[in-house]
């Protein structure tokens, strides 16, 4: 595999190289951190926006909303549709394509559709790395859509620069269960279906939850840490509301810009994943060392030998200048040797 | 994580129900496929992209409306153009054995009429692309 060759044609937007590069992303191809890396000067320039929350609420016709919209103030958007695997036999039904097709065929959009894969740590790196794929493409937006229920899917939220969570006046029982978790990601929040019965009394309520729910200092409202957080309706099935969505979106978001605090969660951003990265490299080895499984089981059990101390023990195995050969390839391996 | 073959299900053409493209598509994600369902009332233009940017394996494809003979072959056109030659195509409807034959001379893989039994479909992908 030829990844300079590859990375020229991802950035000449050619959708094949785009889909195939995606790929070795998801499977974990020894070749994907030299593809990271190749196009890592083409990354850092497109807005990332979740949209989130229940099933069913409408985040899938409001993505589609959203790209035409975008499309008409000549954006090139890329967008990741994320549905859970079954847990019981690994497969995948993804659908978000269904609701997305008023853009039609478009070579200034590319949709992604991606299964869970049952890997909770994995799955917010390799969304990540799949929107840099997408990105350096040319793109201007990146839209992640997930249904926000498991951990792994807040994590996601945590690399974007704004989070839209998408709720409708019959997600009274959700926004229970979401009180602790997606709420406070969310720096805007939609309620979608406003053509249903109850929507006055449901925007109130939400209102209320959120001046209980949400913490003193949230990190990334761009006002200060007592911002109201948007709260916007709308009726994505006729078009209705998403370019005040979008309008919200973009204040929001050159807000961040200009206090700085967009680059200060990039930041950190990047540092998670830097550390995510070491990390990972680092388990990998750990797992695959026999020496030091084995050195672990001997020690279990002896007079004297804490949990510490073995850790100790392993860890003196486990940096030494032989492993650091393994642990930091030359430039032509790449990734889980 | 590890390599799943991808699936995408389309229904093209203007006929109106999407049961039996359902029904496969859930017979292929209880065996461990990932299955892009892109619903009712495609083009081949957009079956074709939706290929290319899912990177899928197979293209499957539920024909009822008798416009077997001109959809399959504009798909798999296309696919030869968007460089997806390798995909395998298959998909279902009420085809006739003599177009089924005359298809397959076009480089479409096995179609499937009503009643064929889930099991061979999902045995008929993994074999092909095992
Ligand atoms: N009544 C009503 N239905 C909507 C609206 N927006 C979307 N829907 C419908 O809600 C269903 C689920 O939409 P979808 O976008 O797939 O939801 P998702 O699961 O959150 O992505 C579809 O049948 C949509 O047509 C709306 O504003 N009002
Ligand atoms: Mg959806």
């Amino acid at each position: 595999m030829d990844i300079n060759n590859l990375v020229k044609r991802i950035v000449a937007a050619d959708k094949l190289s785009i889909s195939r590069a995606i790929s070795m992303i998801e499977n974990n191809s020894p070749d994907s951190d030299n593809l990271l890396d190749g196009i890592h000067k083409y990354v850092g320039r497109a807005l990332r926006i979740g949209v989130t929350g229940p099933p069913g609420v409408g985040k899938s016709t409001i993505v589609n909303e959203l790209i035409a919209a975008l499309r008409k103030r000549d954006k090139r958007v890329g967008v990741i549709a994320v549905d859970p695997s079954s847990i019981f036999c690994g497969g995948a039904i993804l659908g978000d394509r269904i609701r997305m097709q008023k853009i039609g065929v478009d070579n200034g959009v590319f949709i992604r559709s991606m299964a869970t894969r049952g890997c909770s740590g994995g799955l917010s790196r390799a969304t990540v790395e799949t929107a840099d794929i997408i990105e350096a493409s040319g793109k201007d937006y990146i839209i992640i859509e997930t249904v926000g229920v498991g951990q792994s899917e807040v994590e996601i939220f945590r690399s974007v620069d704004a989070v839209v969570l998408v709720l409708s006046p019959e997600s009274g029982d959700a926004i229970q269960a979401m009180k602790a978790g997606i709420m406070e990601i969310a720096d805007v929040i939609v309620v979608n279906k406003a053509d249903r019965p109850g929507l006055d009394a449901f925007v109130t309520n939400l209102k209320n939850t959120l001046e209980l729910a949400r913490p003193q200092s949230v990190p990334h409202l761009c006002g200060s840490s007592k911002a109201k957080i948007p709260v916007l309706t709308a009726q994505a099935n006729a078009g209705i509301g998403i370019a005040e969505l979008l309008d919200t979106l973009e204040k929001y978001l050159s807000g961040l810009k200009e206090s700085g605090k967009l680059a200060q969660r990039r930041r950190d951003v990047l540092r998670e994943r830097i550390k995510t990265h070491i990390l990972t490299r680092l388990e990998e080895h750990l797992l695959s060392d026999k020496k030091i499984t084995k050195l672990v089981d001997n020690e279990i059990g002896k007079a004297g030998a804490t949990p510490g101390k073995i850790a100790q023990k392993a860890l003196r195995v486990l940096i030494n200048r032989k492993t650091r050969k393994v642990l930091i390839p030359s430039k032509k391996r790449g990734r889980g040797v | 994580m590890d390599k799943k073959i991808r699936v995408l299900v389309a229904k093209p053409g203007l006929d109106g129900h999407d049961r039996g493209a359902k029904v496969v598509a859930c017979a292929l994600r209880d065996a461990g496929m990932e299955v892009i369902y892109t619903g009712l009332h495609q083009t081949p233009e957009m079956i074709v992209q939706a290929a290319v940017e899912e990177d899928v394996d197979v293209v499957a494809l539920s024909v009822l409306s008798g416009a077997h003979m001109t959809i399959f072959p504009k798909v798999r056109k296309l696919m030869k153009a968007q460089g997806l030659k390798d995909v395998l195509m298959t998909g279902g409807g009420i085809i006739p054995e003599e177009d089924i034959k005359k298809l397959s001379k076009l480089g479409v893989g096995r179609l499937f009429t009503p009643g064929a039994p889930l099991k061979d479909i999902v045995e008929y992908i993994r074999a092909a692309l095992s």
